[in-house]
């Protein structure tokens, strides 16, 4: 397994940072959760940060905390996609310059769209708050292991092996 | 307690913006542990939240630029899910040995994807199981130009007719 350091991979994979920050940003504006500080990109660790108020309620810290999740996923499976058909099924020889830029896009967002363990800290304490510590107790645990998990394993590419896979989701399934 | 580097005020000692002068406090941290330290109850006291949906015009830009993109991608994929439907269909008549239908299907593909090296090899596999000699041409018109590698090769070999055999090798060395 070879070894990159993250600041090459951020910087390679800037958009997705970007796109990460910016869903936080605006689940943070949609649940009117104040803001202090936003850094979209940086060239030292953390890449990026969203500085937020405590959420109010499970439902905001769902929304802001994994929702970055789903729509980086989504994004990564839709923009990729031209690339995947045109590359990996249909393997043509003229591939489009711009289907290759929203490839790479698509790929780095998909690469960051796992929350950060202070993301899924914060959604976790939320549902410690909550009084109902029923199946959402259950499920929020599991959740967050899997997370910090897929996090642990960014180690040997797991982020890459994810933008690919959920890239290969919709062509496969729907062609 | 120290003091603002601007206007010299006293201010909290982890304050990032000063309240009197409204200038940032110019301090790095390194990691986000440090940074939570700071919010956000030392937050709301000494600097007020951004407007809501305030987004710098850099990123503004950049959203748009993004957005175009995305809209960009999906206008090609109705075509491509039809190709790669085709594409599949195709195989899987040449699996059962309908050449007929895969080469109807594939030629396509190729109208909507001239490119296609898969397309192009499988019709040519297709032409070849058909054995008809005067769809010679045709296949060889499609392959002309691409780049084989070793499986494509072996799934051309086992069907290429034996008088072109020589022709493919002496080309493929």
């Amino acid at each position: 397994m070879f070894f990159i350091p993250w600041w090459l991979i951020s910087i390679l994979t800037f958009p997705g940072v970007i796109i990460h920050e910016l869903a936080h940003k605006l689940f943070c504006d949609i649940t009117k959760t104040p803001v202090f500080e936003v850094k979209y990109f940086q060239f030292w660790n953390p890449a990026g940060y969203v500085l937020h108020w405590e959420t109010q309620g499970l439902k905001n810290s769902f929304l802001i905390s994994i929702w970055p999740l789903i729509v980086n996923s989504i994004i990564c499976m839709i923009m990729t996609m031209p690339f995947v058909f045109s590359v990996f099924i249909l393997k043509e020889s003229n591939i489009n310059t711009v289907f290759m830029l929203m490839g790479w896009i698509g790929f780095s967002v998909g690469m960051h769209a796992f929350p950060s363990n202070h993301d899924i800290d914060n959604f976790v304490s939320e549902v410690k708050r909550t009084k109902n510590k029923g199946l959402l107790y259950v499920i929020a645990y599991v959740f967050s292991g899997i997370i910090r998990l897929a996090n642990v394993l960014r180690i040997v590419w797991f982020d890459l092996i994810y933008a690919i896979g959920i890239s290969y989701i919709i062509p496969t399934l729907f062609s | 307690m120290k003091k603002c580097p601007s206007c010299n005020q006293e201010i909290q000692e982890l304050a990032k913006k000063c309240r009197h002068c409204w200038e940032w406090i110019k301090e790095t941290t390194s990691k986000i542990e440090d940074i939570w330290e700071y919010a956000p109850s030392k937050y709301s006291e000494e600097v007020p939240s951004l407007p809501q949906h305030y987004y710098p015009i850099h990123i503004k830009f950049l959203g748009l630029v993004f957005l175009w993109l995305f809209f960009y991608s999906l206008y090609p994929l109705p075509a491509y899910f039809e190709a790669a439907h085709n594409l599949r269909l195709a195989e899987e008549s040449v699996s059962i040995g309908n050449y007929d239908r895969a080469i109807e299907g594939l030629s396509s593909v190729l109208s909507s994807n001239p490119s296609s090296s898969e397309a192009k090899i499988l019709i040519a596999e297709s032409y070849f199981w058909n054995s008809d000699k005067e769809d010679d041409q045709k296949w060889m018109d499609y392959l002309e130009g691409l780049t084989l590698d070793k499986n494509d090769w072996q799934k051309l070999s086992r069907t290429m007719p034996k008088e072109y055999e020589q022709y493919f090798n002496s080309v493929k060395k």
